[in-house]
């Protein structure tokens, strides 16, 4: 099926607040939506929590999708603010604090990244982790701030263009590209050992 | 080989992998790697760093997908039983203003005739008129509109909730 008949189908079985339509979403958006989530909050109880809670806002506000763009974008955009909402409720750091100085190593991602890393023996990425690589890369992932982790995410695993990231994080393409370059400079110097991450 | 030409080159080696490059971009850099073991080894090692991300692999909770679909289910419902409300209280406001107009018309008619009856003159009986009447029936009129503007905020802020 192309990619404009697909999501006019999605849109209208979201139109007509079609459960079971909704349901074989559920199961085709599974994996990528937790792990998503689980880049963006480092987390997999609270991944699995906002996962439910994605769809519950898909079912309620389907209406909003526009047919004319894909459906995974929305589906993620959905998934991060109510991540954001998760985090000013819980008046932890904002996933856009750093888009000002956009990379500099602050006070909040760094309490972020202890939070994270105080929350299990070992994170979300460290257990995913099944090479050498991986490994290297699943520390680094939990010193990176979650702004960065995202666009790694959204690009490299999801496949979704510059454009479309952008979307997702409401940020122009420019901010896109530069929290890439970021993220994928701190992934370089750790699989090298080095020890600046940011 | 100058500096910037290095610099060049791990400029395009990272934009090639977030948004790709020009077919002459691409053998210019292609060029340079072959000559530049440096550079060679950085555009390895994003290779490698997008390669690790996806050799991710993380586990789900199997039940999430059921647990998920049941909570849709449940919402699905709560919230085609608002809807049903939200149409109640509609409906039973364009019944009201339906009898209002009915009602309005014969009453007028037979306030009239009274009127005539027991010789009023004409503001008396419509001054009674619109006390009598035409107030309690906009006055029913305006607590159903009120109803339905508190049902459809009580809907509103539960979905934004």
């Amino acid at each position: 099926m192309n990619p404009a008949t697909e999501a006019k189908e999605i849109a209208e079985g979201l139109r007509r607040r079609d459960v079971t339509a909704i349901h074989k979403l559920v199961e085709r958006y599974q994996y990528r939506l937790t792990r998503y989530l689980l880049y963006l909050t480092g987390r997999q109880d609270l991944a699995e929590d906002l996962f439910q809670e994605t769809w519950l806002r898909v079912l309620e506000r389907g209406t909003q999708f526009d047919e004319s763009s894909p459906f995974e974008p929305w589906l993620f955009t959905v998934a991060r603010n109510l991540t954001m909402d998760y985090f000013r409720r819980k008046k932890m750091v904002s996933l856009d604090s750093p888009l000002e100085s956009d990379g500099a190593a602050g006070t909040n991602e760094e309490s972020l990244a202890s939070k994270l890393a105080d929350h299990d023996s070992a994170s979300p990425f460290e257990l995913a982790a099944r090479s050498e690589d991986a490994a290297r890369l699943a520390q680094a992932l939990l010193l990176l701030a979650p702004i960065y982790r995202e666009v790694l995410v959204l690009r490299f695993q999801e496949q979704l263009s510059l454009q479309e990231v952008g979307r997702v994080i409401g940020a122009p393409v420019a901010t896109v590209s530069s929290r890439l370059r970021r993220g994928l400079a701190a992934l370089r110097s750790h699989l090298e050992g080095v020890a600046h991450v940011r | 080989m100058s500096a910037d030409l290095h610099a060049q080159a791990r400029t395009l080696v990272d934009r090639n992998q977030m948004s790709g490059i020009s077919p002459a971009e691409q053998a210019w850099l292609e060029d340079h790697l072959r000559q530049c073991d440096q550079c060679n080894g950085y555009a390895e090692l994003t290779a490698r760093a997008i390669g690790g991300l996806g050799s991710f692999s993380f586990s789900m909770d199997p039940s999430l997908v059921a647990r998920t679909q049941e909570a849709l289910t449940r919402r699905a419902r709560e919230m085609e039983a608002e809807r049903g409300r939200h149409r109640m209280y509609l409906r039973g406001f364009a019944l009201a203003c339906l009898f209002t107009v009915i009602g309005s018309v014969l009453a007028w008619q037979g306030w009239a005739y009274v009127a005539q009856r027991v010789q009023l003159v004409p503001w008396e009986w419509q001054l009674g008129f619109s006390l009598f009447w035409v107030l309690p029936s906009a006055t029913v009129a305006m607590l159903l509109l009120v109803g339905l503007a508190l049902e459809s905020n009580r809907i509103h802020e539960r979905s934004l909730a």
